[in-house]
């Protein structure tokens, strides 16, 4: 199977001089494409910080990172804006623009990246996820899971290649943490690849590679070839 | 890129929406601003547009004098020195109806004249032997007047000398104007028409010549069908065709007539100036009489018999225009033609015009200084509305937003606030310029003699205007204002970190 991802000596610091912070690195793995990759480790230990560097967010300080073809640690602002525009992106705290209806919230999302997309095709996919009923509202008045779910469809809208969750279910309910694990696991099986930040051990089961991280470097790697 | 820009409004709208009470408040300095600037601007514009209204509506406003310059001159502010004028023919001046536009009437001026109480040259003229008194016998012989018998001269020495006293002559005036006696004939009484050959449009008192009395009549209306004898003691000034000039030695122009020629004429028409503030002609230059143009050339015929009439030219001519809107057009016309024109209206309202630019740039200073200021609201408030969008800020980037997007979100926010408050500011000049000048207005009419001076200039029904140069400057300004202001707050949203601003919670 193809590679996705390879990140090689991949290394991540925070400020300059004496206050500098070493968050990341040095870091080298793989992802296969159609894979579900789960990382763990403790609080502090560079997770979030990893996955800002594979979705974009953030650039690495030292080392190669290839995502999809791009190398994402030579891409400027705009190219890095664009390579975003193709990856899907789902938080622990949904991440969602305020004022705007769960509708809105999907569409805009395409919008932003310059393609348009039919209010049939966002409806139709908020239906999938069971939201039919909170189309219209205002994203304020959802519950977790529900915002939730509209993250979910908002990084599905535009049909990325890969899709990068950091502790999607970490703010929710273990009723709403299972839905949203049911819905990843079932992407991945229709052949979405996945990296995921974690706590849940739910989730181990379901992993075609686990990445354990400590102290910004990589622990342990372990590879699961039955699931 | 359109899909993007509705995405970027979306946010744009839903983001105002939410927040419109601090919309109201950051966009009260452009709307201030620009309330100042257009309040005052439009009632000092609308004052001005009724001043040049008014002069517009008077009769003389259609008048143009034009003079030939020997430098070719066209405007008077043009000249240097004193002008010299080349003597312009009665054929040329006439021809101008033919090549310039919109004219009504043209004439060389000079058909009106003053009468003299007594003859000052030559010292030795005599009017009790030569001069003719004031008489009021009909006409025996209308078409004939100069036939009439003047023997009212008293063979009595005491009686010649009270006749003396009363001899009066007509001396005709170079700096008269024909096309003036037309604007203002409706304020004759009697006939409204220029007097024809034997008829003469007379003054009712005449300052201190109280002719009224020498005639012995009590009202203006009885001294219409009187007859006057008088006698010209000077022929207008006049030089033949093409001969220059000079304004500076002023001389050669005017003639003494010592040959006495007296002509018997009718009153057809009167101007009442018994009260000095009722003549309608006080304001260009004395009204005494005004005769037939042919009395103008005799007079030149009386003193040399000679003269070709058509080889005699004029200083000036009087033209009339149709109407006031043909004015700009005429003077140009005749300007291209190289005459020196010059047109009391189009002067006056220049003045006025310039006068009003300078005052509405005065005060729109002040609204500036306003607007100015406003800068620093605009840019508090939009550094606060980046702070507290930085989370938003950040989702937009995730999502695959680039900087400039950031920045055209927060500059268009910026710009908003700026077109609110133009609109505002617009929407209060119009309110309070109209409470400003409905409480004018009611102040004029509750004081009946302001009201009776200002009706007489059309003044009394002043409302301010809002041209569409007012409303493009101050939507400019107010554009121009709030965009720099929303410069550095946008430059800073758009260089947020998303990973910093995403972990802010
Ligand atoms: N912008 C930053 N400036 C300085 N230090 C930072 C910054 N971002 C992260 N760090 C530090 O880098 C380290 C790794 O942080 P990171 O957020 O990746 O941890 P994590 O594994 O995601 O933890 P958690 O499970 O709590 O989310 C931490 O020590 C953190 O304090
Ligand atoms: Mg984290």
């Amino acid at each position: 199977m193809a590679i996705l991802i390879t990140a090689k000596n991949l290394k991540k610091s925070y400020g300059k001089g004496k206050n500098t912070v070493h968050a990341l690195g040095p870091i080298d793995f793989t992802v296969v494409e159609g894979s579900f990759t789960i990382i763990l480790g403790k609080s502090g230990s560079g997770k979030s910080t990893l996955l800002n560097l594979l979705s974009g967010l953030d650039s690495p300080t030292d080392g190669t990172l290839v995502v999809a073809g791009e190398s994402l640690n030579k891409l400027k602002s705009g190219k890095l804006a664009k390579y975003r525009a193709k990856i899907g992106l789902i938080f622990q705290f949904y991440n969602l623009l305020p004022n705007l209806s769960t509708l809105e919230n999907v569409m805009i999302s395409s919008w932003l990246k310059g393609i348009s997309v039919s209010k049939q095709d966002a409806t139709s996919l908020l239906k999938q996820f069971g939201l039919e009923h909170r189309i219209n509202s205002n994203i304020k008045t959802l519950s977790g899971g529900e915002k939730q779910r509209v993250a979910i469809c908002r990084s599905l809208i535009n049909k990325p290649a890969i899709l990068f969750c950091d502790e999607p279910t970490g703010a929710l309910d273990t009723a709403n943490g299972q839905i949203v694990k049911d819905i990843l696991v079932k992407l991945n099986k229709e052949g979405m690849t996945i990296v995921m930040v974690t706590h849940n051990e739910e989730f181990i089961p379901m992993a075609d590679k686990i990445i354990t991280m400590k102290d910004g470097i990589i622990e342990s790697m372990n590879t699961q070839i039955s699931k | 890129m359109f899909i993007k820009t509705k995405a970027l409004f979306l946010i744009l709208q839903k983001h105002l929406l939410s927040k419109w009470g601090r919309v109201l408040l950051a966009q009260a300095g452009i709307m201030i601003g620009v309330w100042a600037i257009s309040l005052t601007s439009s009632l000092s514009l609308g004052l001005s547009d009724k001043i040049v209204t008014a002069i517009n509506s008077q009769p003389s406003s259609r008048e143009i004098s034009i003079y030939k310059s020997e430098k070719g001159d066209t405007n008077f502010f043009q000249v240097s020195g004193p002008p010299k004028f080349v003597f312009i023919s009665k054929q040329e001046i006439q021809n101008l109806t033919n090549t310039v536009s919109g004219i009504d009437s043209v004439s060389p001026t000079a058909t009106l004249g003053t009468f003299t109480k007594k003859p000052s040259t030559p010292s030795d003229y005599n009017c009790v032997d030569k001069s003719i008194a004031i008489n009021h016998t009909p006409v025996t012989n209308p078409s004939n007047p100069t036939s009439v018998d003047t023997q009212q001269i008293p063979a009595n020495p005491e009686d010649k000398k009270i006749f003396s006293e009363n001899c009066y002559e007509f001396r005709f005036s170079s700096s008269s104007y024909q096309a003036y006696f037309d604007n203002h004939r409706t304020k004759l009484i009697g006939s409204q028409n220029r007097p024809q050959i034997g008829e003469i449009s007379i003054c009712y008192k005449c300052g201190d010549l109280n002719l009224n009395q020498k005639i012995g009549v009590n009202s203006p209306s009885e001294m219409i069908g009187k007859n006057i004898t008088i006698d010209v003691n000077q022929t207008p000034g006049y030089l033949p065709t093409g001969s220059v000039y000079d304004t500076a030695s002023r001389q050669g122009t005017t003639k003494t007539i010592t040959k006495s020629n007296p002509i018997t004429l009718k009153i057809v028409s009167v101007v009442d100036d018994s009260q000095a503030n009722n003549n309608p002609f006080a304001t260009g230059g004395q009204f005494i009489a005004y005769l037939d143009f042919s009395y103008y050339e005799n007079a030149i015929k009386q003193f040399d018999p000679s003269v070709d009439l058509n080889k005699i030219g004029y200083i000036s001519a009087d033209i009339a225009v149709t109407s006031y809107d043909k004015l700009d057009n005429a003077i140009n016309q005749l300007q291209g033609q190289k005459y020196l024109t010059l047109s009391a209206t189009q002067f006056l309202i220049s003045g006025v015009k310039t006068l009003f630019t300078v005052l509405t740039y005065f005060l729109a200073g002040f609204g500036l200084i306003v607007l100015i200021s406003s800068i620093f609201g605009i840019i508090n408030v939009m550094t606060i509305s980046v702070l507290e969008r930085r989370k938003e800020i950040g989702i937009i980037k995730s999502l695959g937003g680039n900087d400039n997007d950031i920045f055209i979100i927060f500059l268009l926010e910026s710009i908003f606030l700026g077109i609110v408050g133009w609109l505002f500011g617009i929407l209060l000049a119009l309110g309070t310029g109209k409470i400003i000048s409905a409480v004018v207005i009611s102040l004029i009419n509750s004081n009946p003699e302001w009201k009776g001076n200002l009706a007489t200039f059309n003044i009394n029904e002043f409302t301010p205007v809002f041209p569409w140069q007012l409303l493009a400057i101050t939507f400019g300004l107010a554009v121009f204002f709030t965009s720099i202001s929303g410069l550095i707050p946008s430059i800073r949203a758009s260089k947020q970190n998303i990973v910093e601003v995403l972990r802010s919670e």
